[in-house]
């Protein structure tokens, strides 16, 4: 891994930090805001496999826990193991779309949202399992996965695989 | 799973509250601070056209509330007045004053919540104006939350409707005392704790009691009572409170530079 990529790599996340902070604690759909995190940390697993994905997810989870006074940890270690699972699903993916990916974003944001709020609320953390948990789920997911290509674009162009190395799927991990 | 491991660890120390965490986290709040305000000016535009496309309706039906509680509200301007008049006398002869000699420092609220799982906001100022974590934090008529994390020019607020969010209470005037938690809700909390002799009645307003070792200034006024139970079983009574602070309207907040007696 060169300071290349590393540098690309942090610019992606920074500017993940600058979406969620600047654009989607504005704009919310019924109350609820993006993860631009969560998305990244997928998006990380399916283009990059899931070595990669979990340390992006690492990375990723780690950085927004910096800016939240939850457990520091909890989001760094719920999309580890989402970028992880993401890029181990991905590698029995032989035949891929651009629809399928969106459909595992959809899917993978659901299970990470799902299991971000049960490991926070095994932590103590009483905001987590509530009566918006379904709501937040579905707006998260829909969001993720209309921004899934944008987010697999940019991890891509960040880890410099080139853009017809594999359709969204079949990923060489060569690199 | 070494990454889950440092994960891990992470977590034990933040529990623990281990410093190091707390000053990087502070480092990033200072640092990231103007970035995010210019990314907050930058998208405003989108935000502003957004919550209008889709909040009109929400609008038009908020704005039909508002004029039949401005009919509402001006027939009742001279009960509220008298009632204002009461309590601060009442405050006053009972020695609970709301702030005092207490310094206060102004703020304006720069950002909500920054996550869909806590109920927060940020303000513009921070340790720089002698801010510090557990300090209490006013709006208007009452309290709104309290300080959670802070950085050189940046302060986390932790709201009253928070979950998490606890502080002890009594009622104004009167013995007895409870506990108030955040219900998730803008406009309710619920006080319990309360021994089944206490007098609780609807309209009650509920103060801070600035219990030993609480960081909360006793006499913040913090809601006004909406209904009783009590419980026979646990011989103790609960109570819905609902918000004397409008949290639907925060744009600028106080914090009381309150230190208790005994941390000094």
């Amino acid at each position: 891994m060169t300071g290349k990529i590393v540098a690309r790599v942090a610019l992606v996340i920074i500017s993940a930090a600058v979406i969620q902070r600047g654009l989607f604690s504005q704009v919310t759909i019924a109350g609820v805001q993006g993860d631009v995190f969560l998305l990244l940390a997928l998006a990380a697993g399916i283009a990059l496999g899931p070595d990669r994905g979990a340390v992006i997810g690492f990375v990723a989870g780690l950085t927004y826990d910096l800016f939240l006074y939850s457990p520091l940890g909890l989001r760094a270690l719920v999309f580890c193991l989402v970028g992880f699972v993401a890029g181990r699903y991905q590698t029995s993916v032989t035949r891929s779309s651009r629809w399928r990916l969106m459909f595992t974003v959809f899917v993978g944001s659901a299970l990470g949202t799902g299991a971000l709020a049960l490991v926070g609320w095994v932590l103590g953390n009483g905001n987590m399992l509530t009566d918006r948990l379904a709501l937040i789920i579905v707006v998260v997911s829909s969001i993720n996965a209309v921004l899934a290509p944008l987010a697999v674009g940019a991890l891509r162009w960040a880890w410099e695989q080139p853009r017809d190395s594999a359709p969204y799927g079949a990923v060489s991990y060569g690199r | 799973m070494l990454l889950v491991l440092t994960a891990i660890t992470l977590l034990t120390l933040d529990y623990r509250g281990f410093g190091p965490l707390e000053t990087a986290r502070s480092s990033v709040l200072s640092f990231f601070a103007p970035v995010g305000d210019a990314a907050s000016s930058v998208f405003s535009p989108i935000g502003d056209t957004w919550n209008g496309a889709f909040a009109s309706g929400d609008l038009q039906a908020e704005n039909d509330e508002l004029r039949r509680r401005i009919d509402e509200l001006e027939g009742q301007v001279t009960a509220m007045e008298a009632a204002a008049s009461e309590l601060e006398a009442l405050q006053k002869e009972l020695e609970i004053d709301y702030t005092g000699a207490t310094e206060l420092v102004r703020a304006e609220v720069v950002s909500g919540a920054l996550s869909n799982f806590d109920d927060s906001i940020q303000i513009n100022k921070g340790s720089g104006a002698r801010i510090a974590v557990g300090m209490s934090v006013v709006a208007g008529q009452g309290l709104i939350g309290s300080v959670v994390s802070v950085s050189e020019n940046r302060a986390t607020i932790r709201l009253v409707s928070d979950r998490d969010f606890t502080v002890g209470v009594s009622v104004a005037g009167a013995p007895g005392k409870g506990v108030v938690q955040g219900q998730g809700d803008e406009t309710t909390v619920r006080a319990s704790g309360f021994g089944i002799t206490t007098d609780l009645q609807p309209d009650q307003i509920l103060v801070t009691s600035g219990a030993l070792r609480s960081n909360f200034q006793p006499g913040i006024p913090v809601g006004t009572i909406t209904s009783v139970t009590a419980d026979d079983t646990t011989q103790q009574k609960t109570a819905d409170v609902r918000l004397l602070a409008n949290m639907n309207d925060l744009t600028y907040v106080s914090v009381l530079l309150y230190i208790p007696e005994d941390s000094e």
